[in-house]
């Protein structure tokens, strides 16, 4: 499938767009939510989504009756101010963001899921 | 490996397991490469094992042995179920989708809210969701010196407030399982607080 930049005044390129262009912009979306440490290539099968010579593991994208849904497995940064579902729904409004950004069509789904938390180990913790 | 690839290397197996005994069986006498074969194509790579020098003969049967021992042993690591999905917690679920947590990451929230309190020197948590919220279950080792009602009692608000905060789920129960011994490798000698 051949891919078109997405123009400034987007037009709609939905169909142009691949799911592993797509993936990436879901990744750069989550790493700029705070609160997130990573993606998660998944603990029980691998999660990701595949492209020519291309992997974005942590995400997979899904084309399903001309609507996106979008997974993405993270592990999120532990502080005592965290709260997941409030992180779940900053991610879910930067992928949507971004996704829609990218001229792709709309998303029917987003699935978090935090597979890990990091928890940095600090020695004045109290 | 994904599905496909497991499929592919198993049905190479099937076919190389197959090959390899029905050499065998002919080398050894024990079957003609008629009666073996379904196609004279496969006949035909059959009929020169009947016929090979008594050197041959012995590196055909070692090989054909050692190729159905692999073979056996690369099937039935194939064909084993793979990991168990780790157990997870759906923590909202709307027409925007699901979002979920698994039982690990909570743990790692329940241990360290726990490893907080004064006095702990160990923990290990567990979690299971019930009608009623969230229960929790934690081992923890402490100091001696430490006033035991005191700490429980410090340590089933604090879990609680932080798995409620983190989380957003409610915690019916705080269960507290207190030990002087380390907890790894000890028996022990529960006081236990609800």
């Amino acid at each position: 499938m051949a891919e078109t930049p997405a123009g400034e005044d987007g037009p709609p390129l939905s169909e142009t767009l691949s799911e592993i262009r797509i993936a990436r912009a879901v990744v750069g979306a989550a790493q700029s939510v705070s609160g997130f440490a990573g993606v998660s290539p998944g603990r029980f099968a691998e999660v990701a989504t595949y492209g020519p010579g291309e992997t974005v593991r942590g995400v997979v994208v899904r084309r399903l009756s001309g609507a996106l849904t979008v997974e993405v497995h993270l592990r999120a940064a532990y502080t005592p101010a965290l709260v997941l579902p409030a992180l779940a729904g900053q991610l879910r409004d930067a992928v949507r963001h971004a996704v829609s950004g990218l001229g792709a069509e709309p998303i029917q789904r987003i699935d978090i899921a935090f597979d890990d938390l990091s928890v940095a180990k600090t020695s004045d913790e109290d | 490996m994904n599905v496909f690839n497991r499929l592919l290397v198993i049905l190479l197996d099937v076919a190389l397991l197959v090959a390899t005994v029905a050499v065998l069986l002919v080398a050894l006498g024990l079957a003609r490469p008629v009666d073996l074969a379904p196609v004279p194509w496969f006949a035909d790579r059959l009929v020169p094992f009947t016929q090979i020098d008594p050197v041959s003969w012995s590196w055909a049967v070692g090989i054909c042995l050692a190729l159905v021992f692999a073979g056996l042993v690369l099937l039935v690591l194939e064909l084993r179920p793979g990991p168990r999905e780790e157990p997870r917690m759906t923590l909202k679920q709307d027409g925007l989708g699901v979002v979920t947590v698994t039982r690990s990451g909570v743990r790692k929230v329940i241990d360290r809210a726990a490893g907080q309190v004064a006095g702990v020197t160990e923990v290990r948590s567990r979690l299971q969701e019930g009608g009623q919220g969230l229960h929790v279950l934690c081992r923890v080792a402490v100091d001696p010196a430490a006033s035991i009602p005191a700490l429980t009692q410090e340590l089933q608000e604090r879990v609680k407030a932080a798995v409620e905060h983190t989380v957003g789920r409610s915690v019916a129960e705080v269960r507290v399982d207190a030990q002087v011994e380390p907890l790894t490798g000890a028996r022990r000698a529960p006081r236990r607080v609800q």
